[in-house]
């Protein structure tokens, strides 16, 4: 068995992603300034739900600890003694943690501290740890080979207003009826003649192919709405983040089906922002872009959830 | 049209029969048009130029609803495609000969179903892997029919 890691939810995945950068982010409330920690989806003072993510430096003072050394679970017991403690960060949030790279007889309520990004051996997962900011209470030189201090002085596209998208949902829009005759324009232009699609002798009545679930939807623009490149810029019910970065590629698409789509369906289509993520390479940032939308029938029955990847480049 | 698979007649490892596919500028009209995309790349060739692309692309979702039904076709009627993933890595052409191919993963049950893990592709004739996918397909057991 592996030690357990954390499973980010679309409320925590922000704070997991900036950890995985080696940075803090927390969230802050736009109606009253209250930053807090742990992430929710709405404020814990006046319980407005415009939030904002932000950036902190990630220092703090100890506010209380204790040594554990017998480990809470067998997977751990490479762990003690662990030094449980709650830290005070300089913002204000308390959070619960692990003090290391300092000596038990060294550490003192209301000391100094300064965040540690530890990589775990999932190779992705990041967990914050603290040790102290006076660096000759330091004990280990060596454990600051897996750990990476202070944030790199670079320009995020992960602006506050692009982090505070990842959770929100766009519009419900409700389609038109699914007809056999549309689900047959579309099997020709895929080149796709299964019966089962075509044949209005099946018995039970045709289906309609898997991937024609996004078709039965009013996407069409007037002639003057359309850009250059012969695209429509706003779709109902679509909902993007104002990421900076100007060139929109198709990552690529994941689905999951629960039933089949027939003649006389007509779907309802929501999409969230699941996810935000920069990464850094030779050709400079990216930023990938995880929206899920979901389709329900007429009966508010789930008939499938996809996830599109677009990447800003 | 297809025959239906069972899931007894699959094993792991066993590859899918290797079809071949040519999108030509007929069929990526008529994609266009039902997918009602007036993206200009798709049809324009002088205009894909000004974009820096060689010609006109073939659709990316196309290429991906090829593949779906490479792997519909192969699990026959009863079957049920559960779960499809692919990402469009490589740019495809008019005209130019592709080929759809894919091999069984893993024989496992979800939710007390009979279900096969599939691993399918769209290669180019240099064998570039355009586009990876995977796909899981729910099967009609003999036992329990």
């Amino acid at each position: 068995m592996k030690k357990p890691v954390p499973v980010p939810t679309p409320a925590t995945r922000p704070f997991w992603n900036a950890l995985a950068e080696g940075k803090l982010r927390l969230q802050q409330c736009r109606a009253c300034s209250t930053v807090f920690y742990y992430p929710r989806t709405c404020c814990p003072a006046c319980l407005s739900p415009e939030l904002d993510w932000r950036e902190v430096a990630g220092t703090g003072t100890l506010y209380t600890y204790t040594i554990a050394r017998r480990p809470t679970h067998p997977l751990f017991a490479d762990e003690v003694p662990q030094r449980l403690a709650v830290v005070e960060l300089d913002e204000g949030p308390k959070l619960t943690s692990t003090l290391v790279n300092l000596r038990d007889e060294d550490i003192r309520i209301g000391m100094r501290l300064a965040p540690v990004f530890e990589k775990q051996a999932d190779g992705r997962t990041m967990l914050l740890r603290f040790q102290p900011a006076d660096e000759s209470l330091r004990s280990d030189a060596r454990a600051e080979g897996g750990a990476r201090q202070a944030p790199l002085p670079e320009v995020s596209a992960l602006t506050p207003e692009v982090l505070a998208y990842v959770g929100r949902t766009g519009e419900a829009v409700t389609g038109y009826p699914v007809t056999a005759e549309e689900i047959r324009r579309y099997c020709y232009a895929v080149d796709d003649l299964d019966p089962r699609w075509l044949d209005l002798a099946t018995p039970g009545g045709v289906s309609a192919p898997p991937m024609f679930v996004s078709i039965p939807f009013d996407i069409d623009r007037p002639l003057h709405e359309l850009s250059e490149d012969g695209t429509a810029l706003e779709h109902r019910g679509v909902i993007f983040p104002p990421v900076t970065l100007k060139r929109k590629l198709f990552g690529g698409l994941e689905i999951e089906w629960f039933r089949e789509l027939r003649p006389g369906d007509v779907l309802t289509r929501q999409y969230r922002v699941l996810d935000i993520v920069e990464r850094r390479g030779a050709s400079g940032p990216s930023v990938f872009v995880r929206i899920e939308g979901t389709y329900c029938n007429q009966h508010g029955e789930k008939v499938a959830v996809e996830v599109n990847t677009i990447i800003c480049r | 049209m297809s025959e239906q698979r069972y899931y007894e007649d699959v094993t792991e490892g066993m590859e899918l029969p290797t079809a071949t596919r040519s999108v030509g500028t007929t069929q990526m009209f008529l994609y266009s048009a039902v997918t009602r995309n007036a993206h200009r790349i798709h049809y324009d060739e002088k205009y894909a130029q000004t974009e820096r692309l060689p010609t006109i692309l073939v659709h990316g979702p196309l290429q991906g609803a090829q593949l779906s039904a490479f792997v519909t076709a192969w699990m026959g009627p009863k079957g049920f495609l559960k779960k499809f993933a692919y990402s469009n890595r490589g740019m495809a052409f008019p005209g130019e000969p592709l080929t759809l191919k894919g091999r069984v993963l893993k024989k496992h049950s979800m939710d007390g179903r009979p279900a096969v893990d599939l691993e399918v592709w769209e290669e180019n004739a240099k064998g570039e892997r355009l586009v990876p996918a995977s796909a899981t397909v729910l099967l009609p057991a003999r036992a329990l029919t």
